[in-house]
């Protein structure tokens, strides 16, 4: 079951595409991470899944109502926590969260209740009074989350939750997001913060303007790289120059152990780095006894064997890369003149 | 089928929180109540000496020369002698009373509207159910209300003390006559509603209250030049003079309403107001 959807979604300002042909199926319960460097499309593509601005091609849902047709359904259904935090400065957290609950048409006993529980959850309960201007940015973020949840909404959608967090703060905000999943909200978290999306999400898109790709991180990362197995070989030695020389002196290098282990079915890339082999393989579960069996035989004696996870980092800025060199290439034929 | 309510909770709420934001905010607190307090006090001043200063007939004549052909709404025949003087002193105040529901209402709405784009409140509200007319409604009230509510105050102490101290026929014939009770009644809430859609105009236009409110300022000119006619005698304020006056003003505020409408969707706040 989809809590959010969007279907070929775009947006045009002026002669140019924010978000294009953009796919998301964001399941209901779901942390899902949108990704994507400044001027990706997330802030739009909120937006439009907010009902705030219209998509010009596509449709999108929330919660199963469309954000063309049902806005006020979806306003409803959705909590949105945005950056800045655009609280009222010069009212109390109080006032700030009471106007926001009367716009959520909240009854005044159950905003009441809401307003103190949300205050207490995030510890700013004894400064209730305070004008949200004397606030910390910390604190201002956790009042801006407390007022996203006050009309207690299945979906919401979180714009940077822990930035300018000091540590303990941005811990509060991960596990109050970790307490909101298990409470069953789908939430979509916009974040720079890869470390934090790898930790939350269960699964991510990585968007620039239209979605490169999407999944759980280690998809997204097997999908980029493969699956890869590192071993860690104790009596090898590193390549050193004239390789028969030193077989015959002090036994096999790196390289040859590569070698060794390359035919093998099922084996792709290897590579060579220090006392470490690196290799692609298709099925790690069937094929890794084969290659670790094989190294043994000819003497190599093995001190781990690892599957390699890549960080999400590393496969973001691969991807951006790679989208990148594809706009520039793309810019590069359109400027290209005409053939005679 | 749910019941249409104007005044409903949503427009009250954000009613509310645009008057409690304000009373916060002193620069607010001091362009609006002291300017209404200073044309009042003024107002009040110049009721209180005319029934103190010598109104011999010399005196009348020496001092008020041409302005007594100005007087608005009253016909000569009910201005003798000390009560002519009163009423060409008082008369201009039936134009400086219209500065009120201008200056009110653009202070109010360009920090009303600014002040939500510089606190980036705006997201989060909009993210709300709350109907964009809505929102325009309990803007334009949170400005012209306090504007309207401001002039008919102002206008209400200045009548209390000319009751005491001025004549029966200046009183009733010039402070209550349909010219000023047009201006006030009708004039002084088109003049606000004015102020306030220029007031949201602009201030979407810009980013600090400030820019906002000087140049909202400006409607002030029209006025002043106004007075300046009619005080200098080129024109003479009638009671079809004023409801022309407020016809035009009607049709402005009609065109200004039709922008503002526009103005205020969320679409257009979001991507078009910077």
């Amino acid at each position: 079951m989809y809590s959010i959807t969007a279907e070929g979604l775009g947006r045009k300002f002026g002669d140019r595409w924010a978000v294009r042909d953009l796919n998301l199926q964001v399941k209901s319960g779901e942390v899902f991470g949108l990704l994507g460097p400044n001027g990706a499309g997330k802030t739009t593509t909120m937006r439009m899944l907010a009902s705030l601005i219209a998509p010009t091609v596509g449709s999108a849902t929330v919660c199963g109502f469309d954000v063309v047709k049902q806005p006020d359904d979806v306003r409803h259904s959705l909590g949105i926590l945005s950056e800045p935090a655009g609280l009222y400065e010069n009212l109390s957290a109080r006032r700030n969260l009471e106007y926001y609950a009367k716009l959520y048409d909240l009854k005044p006993s159950f905003a009441k209740s809401q307003i103190e529980r949300y205050l207490r959850l995030f510890d700013l309960w004894d400064r209730r009074e305070d004008a949200a201007g004397t606030f910390s940015r910390g604190m201002m973020q956790k009042l801006s989350l407390a007022r996203s949840l006050l009309h207690e909404p299945p979906a919401l959608i979180l714009d940077e939750p822990t930035s300018a967090l000091d540590p303990e703060g941005a811990k509060l905000v991960r596990d109050s997001i970790a307490a909101l999943q298990d409470e069953g909200r789908t939430i979509i978290l916009c974040t720079h913060n890869l470390t934090e999306a790898q930790l939350l999400c269960d699964r991510v898109a990585i968007i620039k303007r239209t979605a490169l790709r999407v999944g759980t991180p280690r998809e997204l990362q097997r999908s980029l790289y493969g699956r890869q197995v590192e071993i860690r070989v104790a009596n090898a030695l590193p390549e050193m120059g004239d390789s028969a020389l030193f077989d015959a002196m002090l036994g096999r290098t790196m390289n040859d152990l590569a070698l060794l282990i390359s035919p093998i079915k099922g084996v792709g890339d290897v590579a060579v780095s220090g006392d470490h082999l690196l290799v692609s393989l298709l099925d790690p579960d069937e094929v890794t006894p084969r290659v670790v069996r094989t190294l043994v035989q000819h003497g190599a004696d093995i001190l781990k064997v690892a599957e390699v996870e890549h960080t999400l980092e590393r496969a973001y800025l691969d991807l951006i890369a790679r989208q990148d060199q594809a706009d520039e290439s793309l810019a590069l034929q359109e400027v290209a003149p005409v053939g005679r | 089928m749910k019941r249409f309510v104007l005044l409903n909770r949503h427009v009250l709420a954000v009613m509310e929180n645009e008057w409690a934001q304000l009373i916060r905010n002193r620069v607010v607190v001091y362009t609006t109540v002291i300017p209404t307090f200073l044309l009042v006090a003024l107002a009040v001043s110049v009721v209180v000496l005319s029934s103190v200063v010598d109104l011999s007939h010399e005196a009348i004549n020496k001092t008020a020369g041409g302005l007594l052909q100005t007087v608005p709404g009253i016909e000569d025949v009910f201005l003798q002698g000390a009560d002519r003087l009163r009423a060409s002193l008082l008369s201009p105040f039936l134009v400086l009373f219209q500065i009120i529901p201008l200056v009110v209402p653009i202070t109010i709405a360009s920090y009303s509207i600014v002040g939500e784009k510089q606190q980036r409140s705006l997201e989060p509200l909009l993210a709300t159910p709350i109907k964009t007319w809505e929102l325009l409604l309990a803007k334009a009230l949170s400005a012209a209300l306090p504007g309207v509510l401001s002039t008919w105050w102002g206008f209400a102490v200045f009548l209390a003390v000319a009751r005491i101290f001025t004549s029966d026929t200046v009183y009733n014939k010039l402070l209550l006559s349909p010219t000023w009770i047009f201006a006030i009644v009708l004039l002084a809430p088109l003049f606000t509603l004015l102020a306030v859609g220029l007031g949201i105009i602009i201030s979407s236009r810009v980013k600090d209250p400030n820019s906002a409110q000087q140049l909202g300022s400006l409607l002030i000119l029209p006025v002043i030049g106004l007075l300046v006619a009619q005080i200098s005698g080129a024109v003479r304020l009638s009671t079809p003079f004023v409801l022309s006056i407020a016809f035009g003003v009607a049709l402005l505020d009609a065109i200004l309403l039709i922008v503002a409408v526009r103005l205020f969707r969320r679409e257009e706040i979001l991507t078009g107001w910077h």
